[in-house]
């Protein structure tokens, strides 16, 4: 039976535990954003809620909260515990965006703000995304599971699929 | 397939709820020359009602050092305004949180995601000044109660509905409608006329996926504004929501009628205040465990 480390927004977590997963569940226009070393088996994980901290008039605690503030903050758990930046598996899902009919719209698209975010936050510190699943009108789970080094995402509705 | 909304209306009854206490609470609430011992006896009567409304109101986030034990004790220190919306929250539960298989939403789905809509309602009447920030709480809590009837039919015809949402560019509500006769807030609206809710009550369910569509002659568009953009940010977060996701549009004119700037900066700051009040949705969800 794996244990499950449910990510809320705004979190970061990182583990190298066997048998764990680490989920960032119910994504609408927010970003689960996973990054793995496959040699040490170590896996971490930001449920990303905006694309850029210093837009906030008020800033929080949290760097899991913004994509420029959550990529640093990732590598730097990383880092911590010797991963090899060379060899880092980096994956991301949501980013899901709200139907919208109005013109000039756009401000409220949030999950392709997001997406684009994190996408220029990863090419700063020089890292490539491996494969993404993002946008369109639906809910999303993500997964990483940190033994098998295997990421999953979940449409509501559908099922599970390896990403 | 058009619902016969009689016979659906008709089976609401079956549903288990005890939101007659909830509506004859409410109402004497609204009375400032209620009688406190009559309406202690009306809640008194459901005992384990009682308890969970006791245990919701003792929660950390009303921070009372002395713990309130009676009925008379929680409407003298919370109020009239905040115990009628937390009875709502007692007497929802047993209806919201179960699995609504329809929109694919597991057991506590449509319940965090109705407790997170009624707490960013209550904040977005705060923020933009309006009268009675309590009622915004129940009017958010309760908007989707149509779901809990319609989701049978939903599931039967979602294909359709999602077929049609992409292929004529509409909302979900409207591809609902459309398919159905109904969309999940006609027939929630109709429910609410049914158990007597107020009717500003039945008229932010009816509108809040289109406020638009609300006349002039309804009791409070302000509110109905209040609740379309909480749900929205609720169904844009992903909290709790189901195979509609966020096939729902927003709104601007709501956005603008609450005093929001409507540019990056103003949106992406809302959001980020409203996603900080999520430790206090998850204290309710625990009180009232």
């Amino acid at each position: 039976m794996s244990n499950v480390i449910n990510i809320g927004m705004s979190q970061i977590e990182i583990t190298s535990k066997p048998g764990t997963v680490l989920v960032a569940p119910s994504l609408g226009s927010c970003i689960g954003l996973a990054i793995y070393d496959p040699i040490l088996k170590l896996g971490v994980m930001a449920h990303i809620v905006l694309p850029d901290s210093a837009k906030i008039l008020k800033q929080t605690e949290h760097c899991g909260k913004y994509a420029d503030t959550a990529v640093p903050e990732m590598l730097k758990k990383l880092f911590a515990v010797g991963a090899n930046k060379n060899k880092l598996i980096v994956k991301m899902a949501g980013g899901a965006q709200m139907f919208n009919l109005e013109k000039g719209a756009n401000v409220l698209n949030i999950g392709l703000r997001n997406t684009l975010a994190v996408k220029t936050a990863l090419s700063k510190e020089g890292l490539t995304l491996v494969k993404s699943d993002t946008g369109g009108n639906k809910g999303r789970t993500f997964k990483l599971d940190v033994q098998t080094g295997i990421f999953s995402v979940k449409l509501i509705g559908q099922e599970e699929v390896e990403l | 397939m058009t619902l016969d909304l009689d016979k659906l209306l008709n089976r609401v009854d079956a549903i288990p709820h005890n939101f007659h206490i909830a509506i004859k609470v409410a109402k004497m609430l609204d009375d400032f020359n209620v009688n406190i011992q009559e309406l202690s006896k009306i809640i008194g009567t459901d005992q384990s009602f009682t308890v969970q409304l006791l245990k919701l109101c003792n929660s950390a986030q009303y921070g009372f050092s002395r713990k309130i034990v009676t009925v008379n004790d929680a409407i003298t220190r919370l109020g009239f305004k905040t115990l009628k919306s937390l009875v709502f929250v007692v007497v929802s539960k047993g209806s919201f949180n179960r699995q609504i298989e329809g929109y694919d939403l597991a057991k506590g789905e449509l319940w965090r995601n109705s407790l997170s809509c009624a707490v960013y309602s209550k904040y977005l009447a705060e923020i933009s000044g309006y009268k009675d920030p309590e009622l915004a709480f129940t009017a958010g809590l309760l908007r989707d109660i149509g779901k809990l009837i319609i989701h049978e039919y939903v599931k039967e015809e979602y294909d359709n509905i999602v077929n049609l949402v992409t292929s004529e560019n509409i909302g979900f509500s409207e591809a609902e409608e459309k398919i159905l006769g109904y969309n999940h807030s006609q027939v929630g609206a109709k429910i609410a006329a049914k158990w007597n809710f107020p009717k500003v009550l039945e008229e932010t369910i009816e509108f809040h996926h289109s406020p638009k569509k609300a006349k002039n002659t309804c009791v409070d568009k302000k509110l109905i504004n209040i609740v379309h953009v909480a749900d929205s940010v609720t169904m844009m977060l992903g909290v709790g929501i189901g195979n509609d996701g966020m096939m729902h549009s927003l709104n601007i004119t709501s956005l603008e009628n609450l005093g929001i700037d409507i540019n990056s900066v103003g949106i992406e700051t809302l959001i980020s205040d409203m996603v900080d009040l999520n430790s206090e949705i998850d204290l309710l969800m625990a009180s009232i465990s």
